[in-house]
C-alpha cells in the first residue's frame, strides 16, 4: 500500500520538527505514521468510517515499520498513543501532535 | 460442555491481562464486552492447533490476546455499522460515544498487538501484523463496495477471506507456530482456519437473513439494509432475473421496507439451502485436510466444532 500519499495530510510545522528532531530516516516515517492514526482517530467527520479504518490501517503499517528496525522504539509509540487514547477518554482534550514530539524530544 | 480445561486456562489468561490494563474505563468496558457471552472460537482454534506440537504458556497467552484483538476490532465495526446492540447488550459506541469507542477499540488493539509482540517470535509477529493490514484493506474495499450489488461469487469470497477466515487462518497458524508444529502442519492449520471461517461467515451472513434478535444479537436483514450484498443474495440474483434487476436499482437512498422485501423474498427462497451447502463445502476441504494432519487429537476437536456448523442446516 503506498503510505506516502497520506503523508501530505500531515501539517507542515510537525514535519519540520520530526525532521529536526530525527536521527535516522526510521524515525521521522515512524512518527509520520504515529501522527497519521491519531489524526484519522480523531477525526469527528467520518461518517462512513473511512478515517476509523485508516487509523486501524496505520497501527498496522507502524507495527509493520518499526518492528524489524526498532522494537523499543516502537514499545515507546505505542505507550504514548494509549496514553492519548486515555487522554481522549477521560479528558477528552489533548493535543496529539504535542504528545509525540515530546515523545520524539525523549528518544532523541 | 467440551474443552472445558482449555476455556477456564483462556479466561485466566484474559482476566490477566484484562487486568494489567492501565485506565479503570478501559478495564470496565473491556470487562462488559468480554462478558457478554462470545464463543471465544479464536482463541480457542489458537490452543487446538497447538495440540499439532507442544503446547505451552506462550500458547495461552496469544490465546487470550487475540479475543482482545477481536473485540477490539468489533467496538469498530460497530461504529461503523451504527450497531446498537451486540450479543443482547448496547455497544460502547452507543453507551460511551464516538470518541470512546474509538479511543478503546485503538488503546484494545495496540495493546493486543504489543503482547504478540512480547512473546518475540518473529514470525507469529509478522504474520499478526500482515493479517492486521489485510483485515483492514478488507474493511476499506467493503466501504468503496458498499450499495455496489454487482459483485460476483469470486469477489464474495475474497471479501470474507479477508475480514473473517484471514483471523481465524492466523489463529490456527499461531497455534501451530509457538507449538513447534513442523512446517507442512502449520500450512496445514492455516488452511484448515482458513476453511472454517469462510463457512462461519456465511453461516453469519445466512443469520443475518433468517435468525431472530435473540440469536444473532442483532436485529435482521443488517446486511443488506447497510449496501453489503452477501451470498443468499447473489445466489438468487444468479437465479432469479427479476430479482437481480431489483437488487441492482437498490441505492442508499432506498427505504428500509425496500431491503427488508428482497431479504423475506431469499428467505422464502432455496438461496439460503444453496448458502448451506456452499458453507459446508468448505467444511469438507477442512475435513480433508485434518484427515491428513495424522494428529488423532487436533482432528478429533476440530471435528467437534465442524459438526455442529453442519448441524446448522
Amino acid at each position: 500500500m503506498n503510505t506516502k500519499k497520506y503523508f501530505d495530510l500531515i501539517e507542515e510545522d510537525y514535519i519540520r520538527e520530526i525532521s529536526l528532531l530525527s536521527k535516522k530516516d526510521y524515525i521521522e516515517e515512524a512518527f509520520k505514521l504515529a501522527y497519521l492514526i491519531l489524526f484519522f482517530h480523531s477525526c469527528s467527520e467520518d461518517r462512513d468510517g473511512r478515517k476509523l479504518l485508516l487509523g486501524d490501517l496505520f497501527i498496522s503499517l507502524l507495527n509493520r515499520h518499526l518492528l524489524p528496525l526498532d522494537r523499543g522504539l516502537l514499545k515507546k509509540i505505542t505507550d504514548r498513543l494509549v496514553l492519548c487514547y486515555s487522554k481522549e477518554i477521560i479528558c477528552r482534550k489533548y493535543d496529539y501532535k504535542k504528545e509525540l514530539l515530546e515523545l520524539l524530544k525523549e528518544v532523541s | 460442555m467440551r474443552h472445558t480445561k482449555e476455556f477456564i486456562r483462556i479466561e485466566k489468561n484474559i482476566e490477566v491481562l484484562i487486568d494489567s490494563l492501565s485506565d479503570e474505563f478501559t478495564k470496565k468496558e473491556t470487562k462488559r464486552l468480554i462478558n457478554s457471552g462470545g464463543k471465544r472460537l479464536r482463541p480457542l482454534f489458537l490452543v487446538l492447533a497447538a495440540k499439532a506440537g507442544t503446547i505451552n504458556d506462550k500458547c495461552y497467552e496469544a490465546a487470550a490476546s487475540l479475543e482482545l484483538l477481536h473485540t477490539s476490532s468489533l467496538i469498530h465495526d460497530d461504529i461503523i455499522d451504527h450497531g446498537e446492540m451486540r450479543r443482547g447488550l448496547e455497544t460502547t459506541v452507543n453507551i460511551h460515544g464516538r470518541e470512546k469507542a474509538v479511543s478503546l477499540g485503538g488503546t484494545l488493539s495496540l495493546f493486543a498487538i504489543d503482547s504478540i509482540l512480547s512473546l518475540e517470535n518473529e514470525r507469529v509477529s509478522t504474520i499478526m501484523i500482515d493479517t492486521l493490514e489485510t483485515l483492514c484493506l478488507g474493511e476499506l474495499k467493503q466501504l468503496n463496495e458498499k450499495y455496489n450489488f454487482e459483485i460476483n461469487y469470486q469477489d464474495y469470497i475474497t471479501r470474507i477471506s479477508e475480514k473473517t477466515a484471514s483471523l481465524f487462518a492466523l489463529s490456527c497458524s499461531m497455534g501451530g507456530i509457538l507449538s513447534g508444529a513442523s512446517e507442512k502442519v502449520i500450512h496445514k492449520l492455516h488452511h484448515i482456519g482458513f476453511n472454517i471461517g469462510c463457512s462461519f461467515q456465511i453461516l453469519d451472513d445466512i443469520l443475518d437473513i433468517n435468525g431472530s434478535q435473540k440469536e444473532s444479537g442483532k436485529v435482521c436483514g443488517q446486511d443488506i439494509r447497510g449496501g453489503i450484498i452477501t451470498l443468499p443474495y447473489l445466489l438468487l440474483m444468479d437465479k432469479d432475473p427479476s430479482f437481480k434487476k431489483r437488487i441492482l436499482s437498490m441505492t442508499n437512498r432506498s427505504q428500509s421496507h425496500q431491503f427488508d422485501e428482497l431479504t423475506d423474498k431469499v428467505r422464502k427462497s432455496s438461496a439460503l439451502e444453496e448458502a448451506y451447502d456452499i458453507s459446508n463445502a468448505f467444511l469438507d476441504k477442512a475435513c480433508h485436510l485434518l484427515s491428513s494432519l495424522r494428529c488423532p487429537e487436533v482432528e478429533k476437536d476440530f471435528t467437534n466444532i465442524i459438526k455442529k456448523l453442519y448441524k446448522n442446516k
